[in-house]
């Protein structure tokens, strides 16, 4: 289980969160929702370490990891808002780098990395450069980024922004999968175009507020609309995330 | 592909290869940097094909003091400029990518940064110079010693502060525009101190303020290299905290838009350091009046040339975008309060030097 304690971050002058604890347990799907600007990319920033927090803690199954280390590093993936790639390696090159600082062994990266460049269908892809790929693919390749790892948390930033249908599909069924695998998953967007079922919980962000929300009924109404990828029934697998 | 590739070194090298600094470094301003570096380089190295030139010409040489004042000028490029472009360059790796998120990444990128810092051709022309020198001066002056320990102390010292500031700069992280500023003062700087060889006993006399120099213990020399050290870390720790000051100031005050492009453009930090780089020419005793004067006009003309500089870049703007010019008649007044404030702040240099002078008689 993920917990949040007390935790405060705040930008310049402006609070982000003040004294914050929501939880996300393992197999659960949870929906980081607020407006524009209410600091969904800075709470996840800060979980993963890539800027610091006011005060307050975080914890993984009983174990504080408040403070980033290279352990916490190893316990989570994050596919950030913008990407993140390098715009001079191609999308392999990305792929191999991450596998080199992962610490695979050179047969175990060229087959995650096969493997990953089918299920996200950027095979074709796999000789461009970062600054050549559209903003879908290039979320894709965030996307696929995160999967190389087996971690206890998956957290995604904005994942359907530029995302055409069949890479919300393809998000979908990894969504599907990481449950099942009992993973902590927390995405953070403005609109769900998953099945409103698929969430846990939410935690909802606004005027330095978050609340912690499990009632479906008010999951419901927070989540807004929803456009439905049951349809799609097909299943993906990562033999090397258990 | 995999074979060769799985290597730290190969990606740092690709990375680098393919130019991502491109994405960082101003076109302009990298031009007239290189310019800049080539005349410091071409001037150190006339001093020392001249020193052995005479060398040879029978003419008594102070070897040690040549060796130690050209040692401080290579060791102070060293430390001022290659953190600077090191840390310029090594930006080109965006930041926040997924590299930082994984484990081993922070390693990486400092790797990268180190790499990129020192594998570069004026980091090994510096330590080649200095070498040169080195052997050179020894061979000439039959006194290996002196110079064996000279060049290790200040080679070892000089890349222990590329490697600190290294870290200061990954710490405070400067601005491009702040990055740029440095690091064309410090050429400036260095540009300008043009050691030459003195009549006087074959010593070394600069042409700022025509005084000689005897740089004779190698512990004066440390002493030199660590307040070049320190100066270093002073500026960017000004820039840095008047970059927040103006900041929350902007924030706080109300301001016109004209005004808000003033700041924008004449930032408050470049005030700050010319007031800094003003300050000890103005009133110390050791420059003298002359100096003291050019410097005040000096300061004039570049007060008088930034105004219009920003100006004309206001009306190109606006001209290019709304065909509107600040520059008709009408509407002149807009650019009334940026001016005042400008006068303002070009007067604060005058006024302190000319009421010091009047109180002192």
């Amino acid at each position: 289980m993920l917990e949040l304690k007390d935790i405060s971050i705040s930008r310049g002058e402006r609070e982000i969160v003040r004294n914050a604890s929501v939880s996300a347990g393992a197999g659960e799907v949870t929906a980081l929702i607020g407006r524009n600007g209410a600091g969904k990319t800075t709470l996840l920033n800060c979980i993963a370490g890539l800027i610091e927090k006011d005060s307050g803690f975080v914890f993984l199954n009983g174990r504080d990891f408040s403070l980033p280390s290279e352990e916490w590093r190893k316990k989570f993936s994050y596919s950030i808002d913008s990407g993140g790639i390098i715009p001079v390696l191609t999308v392999e090159e990305q792929l191999m780098l991450a596998c080199y600082l992962i610490g695979l062994k050179r047969e175990d990266g060229r087959l995650r990395i096969e493997h990953i460049l089918n299920t996200f269908k950027l095979k074709k892809y796999r000789n461009y450069f970062g600054e050549e790929l559209s903003a879908g693919l290039t979320k894709r390749l965030s996307m696929a980024l995160t999967l190389l790892k087996d971690t206890g948390i998956y957290m995604y930033d904005e994942p359907f922004n530029a995302l055409d249908v069949e890479g919300i599909f393809i998000f979908k069924r990894i969504i599907d999968f990481l449950k099942g695998k009992g993973k902590i998953v927390i995405i953070a967007s403005h609109t769900f175009p998953l099945s409103k079922d698929l969430f846990s919980r939410i935690w909802y962000i606004s005027d330095g507020f978050m609340e912690n929300i499990v009632d479906p009924e008010r999951k419901k109404e927070y989540l807004g609309y929803s456009y439905s990828a049951d349809g799609d029934n097909d299943e993906t697998n990562f033999p090397w995330i258990e | 592909m995999w074979d060769r590739i799985i290597r730290r070194s190969y990606f740092i090298r690709t990375i680098k290869s393919r130019g991502s600094h491109r994405l960082r470094v101003a076109p302009s301003a990298g031009t007239a940097l290189g310019f800049m570096t080539l005349i410091f380089f071409i001037r150190i190295t006339a001093n020392i094909l001249m020193i052995i030139n005479l060398a040879r010409h029978n003419v008594r040489i102070n070897f040690i003091q040549n060796a130690d004042i050209h040692f401080l000028l290579l060791s102070a490029y060293l430390i001022w400029i290659v953190p600077l472009t090191g840390y310029q360059v090594s930006g080109a790796l965006p930041s926040s990518t997924f590299i930082e998120l994984l484990p081993g990444g922070k390693r990486f990128i400092s790797r990268f940064r180190i790499h990129i810092t020192f594998m570069r051709p004026v980091p090994a022309a510096i330590v080649f110079l200095i070498l040169f020198i080195s052997v050179s001066f020894s061979l000439m002056s039959r006194r290996f010693f002196p110079l064996i320990i000279r060049t290790s102390v200040v080679i070892t010292v000089a890349f222990s502060a590329v490697a600190l500031l290294l870290k200061v700069y990954a710490w405070l992280k400067p601005s491009v525009t702040e990055a740029q500023m440095l690091h064309m003062l410090f050429l400036f700087i260095l540009v300008f101190v043009n050691p030459d060889i003195s009549p006087r006993e074959s010593g070394i006399i600069t042409v700022v303020g025509n005084r000689y120099y005897e740089l004779m213990s190698i512990r004066l020399t440390v002493v030199l290299i660590g307040v070049v050290i320190l100066s270093v870390l002073i500026l960017i720790c000004i820039i840095k905290i008047t970059s927040l000051v103006s900041d929350s100031a902007r924030r706080r005050f109300k301001l016109s838009p004209v005004e808000e492009w003033y700041w924008k453009i004449v930032k408050f930090r470049s005030w700050i350091i010319i007031y800094f780089l003003s300050i000890p020419v103005l009133f110390l005793k050791y420059f003298s009046l002359r100096i003291k004067l050019y410097a005040l006009v000096f300061l004039a003309g570049i007060s008088f040339f930034s105004f219009l500089a920003f100006a004309f870049h206001c009306d190109n703007v606006l001209r290019e975008k709304w065909q509107f010019s600040i520059m008709e008649k009408n509407n002149r007044n807009l650019l009334l309060k940026p001016l005042l404030t400008h006068l303002f702040l070009t007067s604060i240099p005058f006024m302190s030097y000319f009421t010091v002078r009047m109180i002192n008689g």
